[in-house]
């Protein structure tokens, strides 16, 4: 094995209530694609923002090329040689496929005191760089805008080229791309890596890690769990070492009668996220959907919820078909849908928990129209005490509380709203273990005391397991598997979300 | 496979042909009765007018003949053989260039085809009455029509044919997307529309008439599109233009030497630019609130300071904007130098290009060494130096110097940019179509009075132009989506 | 856990859902109303006429105007927004009072209707755009100017309309009722460095009904009260603060944010209706210029009354102190003699330092977000 290239020892980092990386040891040689493998927040995004410049470590060693560095920013990174391959965030959609190539660093000509830019030149680079990665049909001349997904990662691709990079991170390439654009993309990182470019590659698609990867670390909850050549391991070995841990959070489930059908959606459809899915979810049942990032379960709840009506299929409320075109009409359903994205999605951050929490329901605090202070108060008072959020006041900045306790405020305003149907956008992301057993066990109640249904979308396997009567896999926009309680294991469930074998699943029996 | 190899495909080579083809057409065909080439402007009765050599018009351009005598509007007709000419000539020297484009930018290629065919019409006339003692009448079809003609032929070939892979057949459909072709489009028919309905609108004087008492306002509009590119908007201009105008004037009615008060204005305006566009980079103020509020400073400013005097009494040599080498007036000069000028800097150069990377994308910009900072303040010096030199215009145009600025100038400009194809979000834009906008607008205004329309529509229509363009740009991006 | 709802309800009542500094008097409105107090004396001091009933009456019925039209403006702020457009839609709307009343003959309390219809349709468009097709506000709002304008220009063919019967004036130049006036006198001397006191004359007579009140400032009074109510205490004005803080979030939230943003642009073209009616009424002749320049007193008085520019804060009680605070700052520099045009130099740099202000606030607050 050739000197390394870039090593990191004992990568510490921490955040605001959460110790994103443990001691992480990752080291890449020049030549070689090193899969970087484990659960959401294992830490994966962490360790590459750090390689990146988009963060720094709090303690540990970064070396590149046997000398310690540290990068301040990104753009320091990107002079030292490493880039990353984003697919929206790095191109400029008006301007032409060699322009966004150049962009910063276009060939000039020389006469005298003018520099012009030498478009002659940059666009046959352009050509020759594509050439080089086997691209010979990609138009330099027309705008960025106008490619799809992946003709615009070949020209990220062809960027970092052009800067000449010599570690390239990708970071969930194939997630949005077509069958026939992961295959070029493979050969193209072939082709890197026989120039002898270090790639790190981030995918859950562990078939991908088969076919192109040299060696494969993985990470678990921040911590390093190993590093193994490609060539010497299973996937059902690295499965376990990226599931396996012993449950010491406790997931209280309670046991519920499971009651009748709330909803019911059946060949529901609606762009490449949601295809042609049917599922049921009934009162005093907590229904567990797992998948990878880009599987459609997000999507496929706004669809439910109303944030993008569905284009076919049906959507049953009580065995009776609804029409659900905006969050509104959902919400007079009876359904309430707490967004994965907590921040942006769920909370007006800036504002209090008073106001947050009645939100969803303005109309039961006021009459006519009018805010009843007195009564939104009570609300907000009420949610702070049954779900036992830690604010000192209801007039606290929402912002400002931890994540945990934003997420009570989340479930909280929902709540407000009496659901029939709870579907919850992983619930407990970025959440301490502490916060996170309250909001499970809360979970539980409802559904065992109240009979809400619940369905709960997460990529937290322990969870899904743990919390479930039932567990569906999706994956690319179809329901790939169907678990009961019982049948359900850590190693049946990965193996649906991320591997080929499994074949997917049409209509679901009750 | 490189750029040269694919554009020996033959559509190249269809302009050439055609423009042999047509020429020769022209000359067999027998309704032409003068196969020479200084024939091709004069329709019947003006040839016989020259026959007795009356000049209609003297060194300056100026009329000489009454009103009532000059010719009847049976004289303006549609002169096929001149149309011909003109296509032929046009198809010709794109056919050549197109032989030599490869090894030139595209951008050049068309300008230059632009100014050839431009050039060559102004000489075939001009310069043979330049030339010749007095001034004959250049009247029929005039020559500004035909040019205008041939260039927008010349323009939507180049720009519907084919670049490198894959689609090597011509595409019209290529046009839709490109503000440019869009605006020949409509000057075209806007041309060929009006001039039937009233034919004396297309006399070559009185297209020349329109754009010099508004070239300043597309010289404005380079600075503006720059600004409107990086995001950003500036709703002052037209005050500056104003302010800047009168203090060029007081300074030439006080003595100080002519040169320096047309150059003060560029100066100051640049540095007035600057500074709003440190409020707006480094301060972090929206640039619709520091115009806002700048547009009432200058124009306040200007009242307090002159007390709504106007200035008069400049001297003869100041007024730049009523000279006219070579029979056109310095106002139309300015624009179409310095609209090249920009073209050419907006393509080659390096903050050129970072105007659009700032507009279009400023995470990748950051990343890409760009600093936005530095840009966007840059962008606004720009837009002051480029509103210096339309307040000099302004100023010397005529004998006096008003006190106010002319009434939603700022809009104008504005209305010039954005029609002209600058997206309001950013990121996309360029000199040559705020330059045809402007050309476009002032062909509307004078338009509407030749077919009899009230002026005072005028606003209206400009909004609705904003509107509709603006309408048409989020239409486009929720396609591409 | 302890969560005091006791100490929060003393606070609830001085917030209203706004962000503030501190409460009452430290609060920004009560920051701006004790600059407001000291601008009044140092004005009174500069001029004797200042303090005067007349004219602070007079003030009143100019500021009307800029009021009327910055109360829906101070909604559209809140929510990110903007509206250029206001100055147009008074000249349009103007125009058309005058015209359908001259040129087509209608009764003039129909042309006057007619005037507030074609505001509120005005604005209605101006809001269809913006939230069906989401054309940016500023564009949109921007072209409009242009467009009304041009509208009120084509209409008029610059032409003006005079000649209104007399009880049409009673809007702008009339009274109505009458406003409780406090009458004092203080009599006092200072000399030079040494700031000796010479006697003092203190006189108070309170009236009930002192002077009559100007019509214009009933209605002023009427539509800042409603507007307060709203943006303080309905679901509508909640709605509108959650657009301004995050738009995304209310939408998810099941908050009606298109119609919301369709009343309030409306609701901006209706009071600039009215603002029109009772300008025309105020000045007795309709021309097609009127209102040009609106905007710009109105946003920096907005702005100026603590509103932030970005969106998600601001109030109407703020907003008013910044009204008046322009009307004053307007006001003071005519009775030192200024022209009235080259006061808008002052408005202008009020604006910018406004949002400087608001912005160096904004910041030290995002910091610990």
């Amino acid at each position: 094995m050739p000197e390394a290239i870039l090593t990191l020892s004992d990568i510490q980092k921490r955040f605001p209530g959460v110790h994103a990386l443990k001691g992480v040891h990752f080291e890449i040689c020049p030549g070689e694609v090193h899969a970087l493998l484990g659960e959401n927040g294992a830490g994966k995004s962490t360790l590459i923002k750090i390689i990146s410049g988009v963060y720094t470590a709090d303690s540990g060693e970064m070396r590149l090329r046997d000398q310690v560095i540290q990068f301040h920013n990104p753009r320091e990174a990107q002079q030292h040689g490493v880039a990353t391959i984003y697919q929206e965030l790095g191109l400029y959609p008006e301007l032409s496929v060699a322009e966004n190539i150049f962009m910063g660093h276009a060939p000039r000509k020389s006469w005298g005191i003018f520099k012009p830019l030498d478009w002659h030149e940059m666009e046959t680079r352009a050509l020759a760089l594509l050439a080089e990665l086997n691209i010979h049909d990609l138009d330099i001349r027309r705008k960025v805008g106008e490619l799809n997904v992946g003709n615009r990662q070949r020209v990220e691709i062809a960027k970092a080229l052009s800067l000449d990079a010599k570690i390239l991170i990708m970071d969930e390439p194939t997630a949005a791309l077509t069958e026939a654009d992961v295959e070029r993309l493979f050969e193209i990182v072939r082709l890197l890596r026989a120039r002898g470019v270090s790639i790190i590659y981030i995918s859950h698609r562990l078939q991908e890690v088969f076919e192109l990867a040299d060696r494969v670390t993985v990470l678990r909850d921040g911590e390093y769990i190993a590093t193994q050549a490609v060539s010497e391991t299973t996937e059902d070995q690295l499965i376990s070492m990226m599931v396996g841990h012993t449950i010491d959070n406790l997931f209280p489930k309670m046991a519920s009668t499971i009651g009748k059908t709330v909803l019911e959606v059946r060949q529901l459809n609606y762009g490449k996220t949601t295809r042609d899915v049917s599922f049921k979810v009934r009162a005093g049942e907590i229904v567990g959907m797992a998948g990878l990032v880009g599987s459609g379960r997000s999507e496929t709840a706004q669809v439910i919820f109303g944030i993008h009506p569905a284009q076919s299929g049906e959507i049953l409320i009580d065995n009776r078909p609804v029409k659900i075109n905006k969050p509104t009409d959902a919400i007079s359903h009876g359904i309430a849908y707490l967004p994965e994205d907590r921040g942006h999605q769920g909370l007006v951050r800036p504002m209090f928990i008073r106001e947050n929490s009645s939100m969803a329901v303005l109309n039961q605090v006021s009459a006519l129209g009018f805010l009843q202070p007195r009564k939104e108060q009570h609300m907000a008072a009420e949610a702070i005490q049954s779900l036992g959020i830690r604010a000192f006041s209801i007039d606290q900045i929402v912002g400002k509380l931890s994540g945990g306790n934003q997420q009570k405020v989340v479930i909280a305003k929902w709540l407000a709203s009496r659901p029939r149907l709870l579907i919850m956008d992983e619930p407990t992301r970025g959440i301490d273990v502490g916060a996170k057993s309250e909001i499970h066990r809360r979970m539980s109640q409802l559904a065992a005391e109240h009979g809400l249904a619940i369905l709960m979308i997460s990529s937290e396997l322990p969870e899904v397991l743990g919390m479930s009567d039932r567990v569906l896999v999706m994956r690319e926009g179809r329901i790939v598997a169907e678990f009961e309680r019982a049948e359900a294991t850590q190693e049946r469930v990965a193996t649906a979300m991320m591997s080929d074998s499994a074949t997917p699943i049409g209509a679901l029996t009750a | 496979m490189s750029p040269s190899a694919s554009s020996r495909t033959y559509s190249h080579f269809i302009p050439l042909i055609l423009g042999v083809m047509v020429l020769f057409a022209y000359y067999r065909l027998e309704f032409i009765q003068h196969p020479t080439l200084g024939s091709l402007t004069y329709p019947q009765a003006a040839l016989e007018r020259d026959a007795q050599k009356v000049p209609l018009f003297d060194a300056d351009g100026n009329a000489l003949l009454d009103e009532r005598e000059r010719p009847r509007e049976a004289d303006l007709e549609l002169n096929g053989g001149q149309l011909l000419w003109f296509v032929g000539a046009s198809l010709l020297l794109l056919g050549v260039w197109n032989l030599i484009e490869p090894r030139l930018d595209a951008t050049i290629a068309i300008l230059v085809s632009l100014l050839g065919t431009l050039g060559v019409a102004y000489f075939v006339v001009f310069g043979r009455t330049y030339l010749s003692e007095g001034a004959t009448y250049l009247g029929a079809m005039g020559v500004g029509f035909w040019a205008l003609l041939c260039l927008s032929a010349l323009l939507l070939i180049q720009l519907a044919l084919p670049r490198v892979t894959p689609s090597p057949y011509f595409k019209p459909s290529r046009l839709l997307g490109n503000q440019e072709a869009v605006l020949l489009f409509v000057i075209v028919i806007l041309l060929v529309g009006v001039g039937i309905l009233n034919p004396r609108f297309l006399a070559e004087r009185n297209l020349l008439d329109i754009l010099q008492g508004n070239a300043y306002i597309a010289v404005a509009a380079i600075g503006m599109t720059m600004v409107i590119i990086t995001g950003n908007i500036d709703i002052s201009v037209g005050s500056l233009i104003a302010l800047l105008a009168v203090i060029s004037g007081r300074m030439v009615v006080n003595d100080v030497p002519i040169v320096i008060a047309w150059i003060a204005p560029v100066v100051l305006g640049g540095v007035i630019g600057a500074g709003i566009g440190w409020l707006v980079a480094y301060l972090r103020v929206p640039s619709i609130v520091v115009t806002l509020a700048m547009l009432s400073v200058l124009k306040g400013g200007l009242i307090i300071w002159t007390n709504g005097e106007r200035v008069t009494d400049m001297p003869l040599g100041y007024y730049l904007a009523q000279w006219k080498p070579l029979g056109v007036a310095v106002p139309i000069w300015f624009m179409v130098i310095l609209s090249l000028v920009a073209i050419l800097w907006m393509r080659y150069s390096g903050l050129g290009r970072s105007l659009y990377a700032v507009g279009g994308n400023k995470e990748a910009a950051r990343l890409s060494g760009i600093s936005e900072r530095t840009v966007v303040l840059q962008a606004f010096a720009l837009n002051g130096v480029f509103a210096g030199i339309a307040a000099l215009l302004y100023a010397t145009q005529f004998q006096l110097i008003q006190a106010t600025p002319p009434p939603f100038l700022e809009l104008n400009i504005i209305t010039a940019s954005v029609v002209g194809g600058v997206s309001i979000l950013g990121g996309v834009g360029t000199v040559l179509g705020s330059t045809l906008a402007t050309i476009l607008i002032n062909m509307i205004r004078s338009g509407m009075v030749f077919i009899n329309i009230d002026p005072f529509w005028l606003k209206s229509v400009q909004g609705l132009l904003i509107l509709i363009t603006v309408l048409a740009d989020l239409l486009r991006r929720r396609n591409q989506r | 856990m302890n969560v005091s709802t006791k100490k929060t309800k003393k606070t609830i009542q001085d917030r209203s859902g706004k962000k503030q500094l501190g409460n009452g008097l430290t609060s920004r409105e009560g920051v701006l109303f004790i600059i407001m107090l000291v601008a009044m004396a140092v004005l009174s001091t500069q001029n004797k006429n200042f303090l005067s009933t007349s004219n602070l009456l007079n003030q009143v019925r100019l500021l009307t105007e800029v009021g009327l039209v910055a109360l829906p403006m101070t909604f559209i702020i809140i929510t990110g927004g903007i509206d250029l457009s206001v100055g147009s839609i008074v000249g349009l709307c103007a125009i058309m009072l005058g015209y359908s009343w001259q040129e087509w003959g209608l009764p003039l309390p129909i042309a006057i209707v007619i005037c507030l219809v074609v505001g509120a349709l005005a604005g209605f468009v101006n809001g269809l755009l913006i939230v069906r097709v989401k054309v940016p506000p500023l564009i949109m709002t921007l072209a409009t100017l242009a467009f009304y304008r041009g509208l009120a220009e084509g209409i008029s063919r610059g032409r003006s309309v005079r000649g209104y019967p007399e009880w049409f004036y009673q809007m702008g130049q009339g009274d109505f009722l009458c406003i409780p006036t406090p009458r004092w006198g203080m009599d006092w001397t200072f000399q030079g460095m040494n700031w000796t006191f010479q006697g003092m004359d203190w006189t108070f007579q309170w009236t009930w009904c002192g002077e009559p009140a100007p019509t214009q400032i009933w209605l002023l009074l009427i539509f800042t009260v409603l507007a307060g109510i709203v943006l303080g205490r309905t679901t509508l004005g909640r709605t509108l603060y959650a657009i301004g803080n995050n738009e995304i979030g209310a939408r998810f939230s099941g908050l009606p944010v298109n119609r919301n943003l369709l009343i309030i642009y409306t609701f901006s073209g209706l009071m600039s209706a009215l603002a029109a009616y009772i300008f025309v009424s105020r000045v007795s002749t309709t021309r097609s210029d009127m209102g040009s320049g609106l905007e710009l007193d109105v946003i920096a008085a907005v702005v100026l009354g603590g509103t932030s520019i970005f969106g998600g804060s601001g109030s109407i009680a703020g907003t008013m102190i910044g009204v008046v605070l322009i009307q004053l700052l307007k006001n003071g520099l005519a009775l030192s003699g200024v022209a009235s045009d080259a006061t808008i130099v002052v408005v202008g740099g009020v604006l910018v330092l406004s949002i400087l202000i608001n912005n160096f606030i904004q910041d030290r607050k995002n910091a610990t977000l």
